[in-house]
């Protein structure tokens, strides 16, 4: 099945200035760079149960942007028994290109705004790829809600979740598709 | 218990322009109005499993800011098991006071950001009263994490919390001790 739309996860927390990076990644992508190619996935309507937030989940391939360690995003998707279609894993694209998110939370410093651009860019990239390309696939799936356990840290998401590093800072589950424009472009560098 | 912080926690929402009133009124709660004094609830360090994020809602009393009637925050926090001390809802103070959100997610409009100035300070009202009266008292909680049913939408979680008007905008459920409603 091709892809119609990619829904974009960020992932939504507060504390942390890196948290307000992959909002403004997320912003950048549905309002500048890809209008009509990329649905935000609201976490917290999600765990509401709001049908038109369930369905981005369910129907479209889902990019997550982990912003920390505790890698929250991935968590939920475990959590829900769905798996990514990619992450993009923003500490090792601070180490790799020396952004950082800086100190300011209500409107992110000149750093952490051309970071999240950068975060955003190499999103679409990914997301070009999918769309453009006729040897990808993803199949709608179904989230499982019931009798969950929350807030079990001892989950390592990189394994259940299967990660496989496939370019700087990009991770895919081991079982999901190849990304059409990244994975080529890794293989011939 | 007498209450030395106040766990701070806003709708945090993407799709809205009033989750980014919430957030940035938090921000103005947590970094000028009562700095020191209190702490952000981050969800997705919550349901991690985050230990911070999990003993600050155990520990002190939260103040929930939804920003729309969804009201997904009181919904996880019945979820969860631990009603909120207050909630402050943002649709009766756009209502009253005749300040919108605007229409800009990245970076509030000013009649957005005056909300978010509103909102702030009803908050650290709430915040302020529960950390200054001698005769407030919180109980510490544990949150339930097993057996959990997320996505499931239904009126039901936040009508248990039972909320009662104290002010506009600003509720608290049945349970919890009084304010200056008290």
């Amino acid at each position: 099945m091709s892809v119609e739309k990619v829904a974009i996860y960020s992932c939504g927390g507060i504390g942390l200035h890196v948290s307000c990076v992959t909002r403004l990644a997320g912003y950048l992508l549905e309002e500048e760079l890809l209008e009509s190619d990329v649905e935000i996935l609201d976490m917290h309507r999600l765990i509401r149960g709001m049908p038109d937030e369930i369905e981005i989940v369910e129907r479209y391939p889902t990019i997550i942007l982990d912003g920390c360690a505790h890698q929250c995003g991935s968590n939920l998707f475990w959590l829900l028994k769905v798996k990514p279609a990619c992450r993009i894993y923003i500490p090792e694209i601070i180490a790799e290109t020396g952004l950082y998110p800086g100190r300011e939370r209500k409107v992110l410093e000149e750093s952490g705004q051309r970071l999240a651009k950068e975060v955003a860019q190499r999103a679409e990239t990914i997301i070009k790829g999918m769309k453009e390309s006729s040897a990808y696939h993803f199949h709608p799936k179904k989230i499982q809600t019931r009798d969950l356990t929350l807030c079990d840290y001892g989950v390592d998401v990189e394994k259940v979740l299967g990660y496989l590093k496939v370019a700087p800072g990009v991770y895919r589950p081991k079982d999901m598709n190849q990304l059409p424009r990244l994975e080529e472009r890794e293989t011939q560098a | 218990m007498a209450v030395s912080r106040i766990c701070i926690f806003p709708c945090g929402g993407m799709k809205k322009v009033e989750s980014t009133v919430a957030r940035i009124a938090s921000y103005i709660v947590n970094e000028d109005l009562l700095p020191g004094k209190t702490m952000l609830m981050c969800v997705p360090a919550f349901l991690r499993g985050v230990e911070e994020d999990i003993l600050m809602v155990e520990n002190n009393p939260t103040v929930v800011i939804d920003c729309h009637e969804e009201s997904c925050g009181s919904n996880l926090m019945a979820l969860i098991g631990i009603p909120p001390a207050v909630r402050i809802y943002i649709p009766d103070i756009v209502s009253q006071t005749g300040l919108v959100p605007g229409r800009n997610r990245q970076i509030l409009d000013p009649v957005g950001e005056r909300l978010a100035q509103e909102v702030a300070r009803r908050a650290a009202k709430a915040a302020k009263w529960m950390l200054e009266d001698a005769n407030y008292h919180f109980e510490n909680r544990k949150v339930q994490v097993t057996g959990r049913n997320l996505c499931d939408y239904s009126d039901e979680a936040v009508e248990s919390l039972d909320y009662i008007l104290i002010e506009p905008a600003i509720y608290r459920p049945r349970s919890m001790p009084p304010l200056w409603d008290g």
